[in-house]
C-alpha cells in the first residue's frame, strides 16, 4: 500500500510539473505604457487573389511604429511602412509593384496607419482598433481585428507585448485598380507584432 | 478573354480601327484636325485608366489636361520666332509637373539629368513641326518608336505606360499605313496631331524614366530615334525607317538582355 502511495504521489506530482510547463509564461495583460514595435519580430503580410486560382503572399520588410497603451481604455497606436519593401519572392513582381501600375512607390513611399479608438472586451483585452490607413495618397478608415499573444519580460531585461491584427480592405478604394481580372481586388493583411516597452 | 477586353481591344485594336477611319477621312475630305488622334488616343487612355482623379494625383492623371493645353497653345498666335521657345518652355513645364511629387521629397541629380534630356529631345523634336514642316514619315517614325517603346516599358517596369505608349502607335497607324503606299506624296498627319503625339509621347517616356525606373540609356536610344527623324534630312522611307527602327530595336535588345526574362504574370 506503501508503494502504491509512493506512486500515486509521484504521478500527481509529474502532472502537476506538466501542466505548470505547458502554461503560457507570459499568460499577463500587457503593461500600460509606450512601446515600440521590434521590426526583428515582427511582420506585415498581405494576400491577394491570383486569377482567382490562388492567394499569392507578400509581405513588407520596412516598417516601424508606435504603441502607447494606457489604463484609462485611450490607447493609441500608429504603423508607418515603406512601400519600396514590398517583397513577394520575385524581384521583377516587385519592382512591378513599385511602378505606377499599384503602390508608385516613388510617389507614395509610406503607407500610414493611425489608430482613433480601440475596443476592449469584457477581460479588458483590446479587439478591435479602429483607425485611417493613408495608402497609394488616399485615406480611409480601416479596422483591425486584434488578438493579444502575450506580454511579459524578456531575458535581457525589457518588457514586450504581441498581437496578432488582421484585416481586410479593397484596392480599388485607395485608387490601385489595375489589372482587376488578374489580381483580386481584397487584399488580406496580416500583422505579427511585438513591441518593446520604452 | 479578360486580357483582351481590359488590354487588347483598348490599347490596340480600339484605336488603329478608328485610326485607319480617321486616316481614310483625312484622306478623302482633306481635314487637318489634330482633334481627331486627341479623341482616339484619350478613348484608349480613359477606357484603361478609367476616369482620372481631380485634382490630378499621379503623373498619368495629367496626360489628358497636357493634351488640351497642347492644343490649345497649338492654336494661339504668335510671333513666329518665339514659337519654339513657347512650345519647349511648355513642355518642360509639363515634365516639371510630372515630377513634382519626387522632386518634393527625393529630388537628385539623375532626376534632373532626365529632365534636361528629355526637354532638349522634346525641343529638338518639335522645332520643324513649329514651322508647318512635318517630316514625310511622321506618323510612321512616331508609330514606330512609340511601338518599341510600349514593349520596353511593358517588360521594364511599366505595364499601364507600356499599354498608353502602344495605344499611341496604333493611335497613329492608320496614318502610318498611308506613308508606307508609294507614290503617295506627303504625310496625311495633321502637324497639330504630329506636334501633340510628340507630346504625349515625351511625357510617357519621362513617366518611364521616373516613375518605373526605365534606365536613362534605353529612354536616350528612343529619344536620339525621335529626333534624328526630325533633324536629319530623310530622302525615303527606307532611310526613316532605319532612322527609327535602329535606335528603338537596340534599346529592345539591350533590356531583353539585361532584364529577368522569368514571368510572374
Amino acid at each position: 500500500m506503501k508503494s502504491i502511495s509512493t506512486h500515486s504521489m509521484l504521478s500527481t506530482l509529474l502532472v502537476a510539473v506538466a501542466i505548470g510547463l505547458a502554461t503560457p509564461a507570459h499568460a499577463e495583460s500587457a503593461a500600460p505604457g509606450k512601446y515600440k514595435i521590434d521590426p526583428a519580430h515582427s511582420t506585415v503580410e498581405f494576400s491577394v487573389s491570383h486569377l482567382g486560382i490562388s492567394h499569392l503572399v507578400g509581405r513588407f520588410d520596412t516598417f516601424e511604429g508606435d504603441l502607447n497603451l494606457t489604463p484609462n481604455g485611450k490607447s493609441d497606436v500608429s504603423v508607418t511602412i515603406q512601400t519600396a519593401s514590398v517583397d513577394t519572392n520575385h524581384q521583377k513582381r516587385n519592382e512591378h509593384l513599385r511602378s505606377p501600375d499599384f503602390f508608385n512607390s516613388k510617389q507614395f513611399p509610406v503607407m500610414r496607419f493611425v489608430s482613433r479608438k480601440v475596443s476592449y472586451n469584457a477581460a479588458g483585452e483590446p479587439v478591435h482598433v479602429d483607425g485611417d490607413l493613408e495608402l497609394h495618397g488616399v485615406t480611409k478608415p480601416v479596422t483591425l481585428a486584434v488578438k493579444p499573444v502575450g506580454a511579459g519580460k524578456d531575458p535581457w531585461g525589457g518588457y514586450r507585448i504581441g498581437y496578432t491584427a488582421t484585416s481586410t480592405l479593397k484596392r480599388s478604394d485607395f485608387g490601385m485598380n489595375f489589372m482587376p481580372g488578374g489580381i483580386g481586388d481584397d487584399i488580406a493583411l496580416t500583422l505579427q507584432i511585438e513591441a518593446i516597452k520604452q | 478573354m479578360d486580357t483582351f477586353y481590359q488590354i487588347l481591344l483598348p490599347g490596340l485594336v480600339a484605336p488603329l480601327a478608328l485610326s485607319l477611319v480617321l486616316a481614310t477621312l483625312t484622306l478623302r475630305l482633306h481635314w487637318q484636325g489634330a482633334w481627331g488622334v486627341a479623341l482616339i488616343w484619350l478613348i484608349s487612355y480613359f477606357w484603361l485608366r478609367g476616369l482620372p482623379s481631380l485634382p490630378p494625383r499621379e503623373a498619368a492623371d495629367w496626360l489628358w489636361l497636357i493634351g488640351l493645353a497642347t492644343l490649345a497653345a497649338a492654336v494661339i498666335p504668335y510671333v513666329s520666332r518665339w514659337r519654339w521657345l513657347w512650345l519647349s518652355g511648355l513642355l518642360a513645364v509639363y515634365l516639371a509637373v510630372i515630377a513634382w511629387p519626387v522632386m518634393r521629397h527625393d529630388g537628385s541629380v539623375m532626376l534632373f539629368v532626365e529632365f534636361v534630356v528629355v526637354v532638349a529631345a522634346g525641343a529638338a523634336s518639335i522645332q520643324r513641326l513649329i514651322d508647318g514642316q512635318a517630316t514625310a514619315f511622321d506618323a510612321l517614325t512616331m508609330a514606330i518608336v512609340s511601338a518599341g517603346y510600349a514593349v520596353v516599358a511593358a517588360l521594364g517596369g511599366s505595364l499601364l505606360v507600356g499599354l498608353l505608349s502602344g495605344a499611341l502607335a496604333a493611335a497613329l497607324g492608320g496614318y502610318a499605313l498611308y506613308e508606307l503606299m508609294p507614290r503617295r506624296k506627303a504625310t496625311l498627319l495633321p502637324v497639330r496631331a504630329a506636334l501633340l503625339a510628340s507630346i504625349w509621347l515625351l511625357c510617357l517616356m519621362f513617366i518611364g524614366c521616373v516613375y518605373a525606373g526605365l534606365p536613362l540609356g534605353t529612354l536616350a536610344l528612343l529619344l536620339a530615334a525621335l529626333v534624328l527623324n526630325r533633324v536629319l534630312p530623310v530622302r525615303g522611307l527606307g532611310q526613316a525607317v532605319m532612322i527609327a527602327g535602329i535606335p528603338t530595336v537596340s534599346a529592345l535588345a539591350w533590356l531583353v538582355l539585361t532584364q529577368d526574362s522569368s514571368s510572374y504574370y
